[in-house]
C-alpha cells in the first residue's frame, strides 16, 4: 500500500503523512494508539467531532488501511468498533517524528 | 505544514497519549470478591487444619459451605465483569496486558498447586496463591500505581509472617488477601465514589 507523503518545501524539507495533517484523523489514531479497540461512541466522544465528519474521516483512514472496522451486537445494539492496524501505527509513529524533525528544523533523511 | 502548525499537532497527540495512557479501568468488585473468597478459603483450610491435628474431626459443614458460595460468587461476579468489558466502549492495551498477566500468573498458580500436591503439599498450595497475587499486583505497580505497590508489600509479608507463626498460617495468609487485595480493590473503589 502506497503511503501518501507530503515533502515540504527545505529548509524544511520533512516527509510528512498527508493523512494525519488532519487535526481529527490524527486525533483519531492517537486514541486508538493506546487502545485494543474504541467504539465509533467512544471517538465521538473522544474527539468532540460530529458524527457525519468523524464517519468520513475514519473512511478515509479504513481506505489507507491505517485502521480496521468490525461491526457487531451487543445484546440488541449495533456496534461498531476500531482498532489501529501495524501500518497506522508505523505511520503515525513516523509522521511525529516528522513533525519532531520540522520543530528542531533538520531536514529528514 | 509550518512549525507553529506542527507544534500544535504534537501538542495534541501529547494531550491525548496522557489522558489515555493513565485511562485504566481497574474493577474494584473482581478485587473485593476474590480477595474475600481467597480469605475463607484460607481461614476454612486453617480451620480444617487445626481440628486435624486436635483429632477432632472435620470442620463444621457450613464453614464448607461457605467457602464453597464464595468461590462460586467470585466466579459468577468473574463472568459478569468479563462480558461487561467486552461491550464496553473502550478497551485499553494496558488493561489487556494486565488481564493476560493476572490470568497467567493465577492460571500458573491454580495448575501446580491442584496438579503437583507432592510436591506443593501443606501450606505450599495456599501459600503459592498469595504470592501469585503479590506478583500479579506488582505488574499494576509498575504501571505507575503505588497503592498496588502497597498490596504487594501486604501480600508478601503475609506470607512471610506466615512462615514464622505456624498456628496461625491460615488466618495470616487471609488477613493478607483481606488487608492486601480485598482492600485494594476498596481503594479503587474510593475515587469513584468521590468523584
Amino acid at each position: 500500500m502506497v503511503t501518501p507523503v507530503l515533502v515540504l518545501p527545505t529548509p524544511c524539507r520533512v516527509a510528512m503523512d498527508e493523512l494525519l495533517l488532519s487535526k481529527l484523523r490524527l486525533s483519531v489514531v492517537a486514541e486508538l494508539l493506546t487502545c485494543e479497540w474504541a467504539t465509533f461512541a467512544d471517538l465521538t466522544r473522544a474527539t468532540g467531532a460530529t458524527v457525519g465528519n468523524l464517519g468520513a474521516h475514519i473512511g478515509k483512514l479504513i481506505e489507507a488501511g491505517y485502521i480496521d472496522e468490525e461491526k457487531r451486537f451487543v445484546g440488541r445494539r449495533p456496534q461498531t468498533r476500531y482498532r489501529l492496524t501495524a501500518s497506522g501505527r508505523s505511520a503515525f509513529a513516523n509522521h511525529v517524528q516528522a513533525l519532531q524533525k520540522l520543530l528542531e528544523g533538520t531536514p529528514s533523511s | 505544514m509550518d512549525r507553529s502548525e506542527a507544534h500544535q499537532h504534537l501538542e495534541l497527540v501529547g494531550k491525548i497519549l496522557s489522558r489515555t495512557e493513565s485511562r485504566i479501568e481497574y474493577v474494584p468488585s473482581l478485587f473485593i470478591v476474590w480477595g474475600f473468597a481467597a480469605a475463607i478459603s484460607d481461614i476454612v483450610w486453617q480451620v480444617s487444619s487445626s481440628a486435624f491435628r486436635a483429632g477432632t474431626g472435620a470442620p463444621p459443614s457450613n464453614l464448607m459451605w461457605l467457602a464453597g458460595a464464595a468461590f462460586v460468587i467470585a466466579v459468577v461476579n468473574q463472568i459478569l465483569v468479563v462480558r461487561r468489558m467486552q461491550s464496553a466502549d473502550r478497551r485499553s492495551l494496558k488493561g489487556q496486558q494486565i488481564g493476560r498477566m493476572f490470568g497467567a500468573t493465577f492460571g500458573t498458580a491454580m495448575i501446580l498447586a491442584y496438579g503437583a500436591p507432592q510436591i506443593f503439599h501443606g501450606w505450599a498450595g495456599p501459600t503459592m496463591f498469595n504470592a501469585a497475587a503479590a506478583i500479579a499486583l506488582w505488574f499494576i505497580a509498575q504501571q505507575g500505581d503505588r497503592r498496588a505497590g502497597v498490596a504487594t508489600g501486604v501480600m508478601i509479608a503475609s506470607i512471610l509472617a506466615a512462615a514464622w507463626y505456624e498456628p496461625l498460617r491460615g488466618y495470616i495468609l487471609a488477613a493478607g488477601w483481606i488487608v492486601g487485595y480485598a482492600g485494594l480493590g476498596v481503594a479503587y473503589a474510593m475515587p469513584r465514589r468521590n468523584g
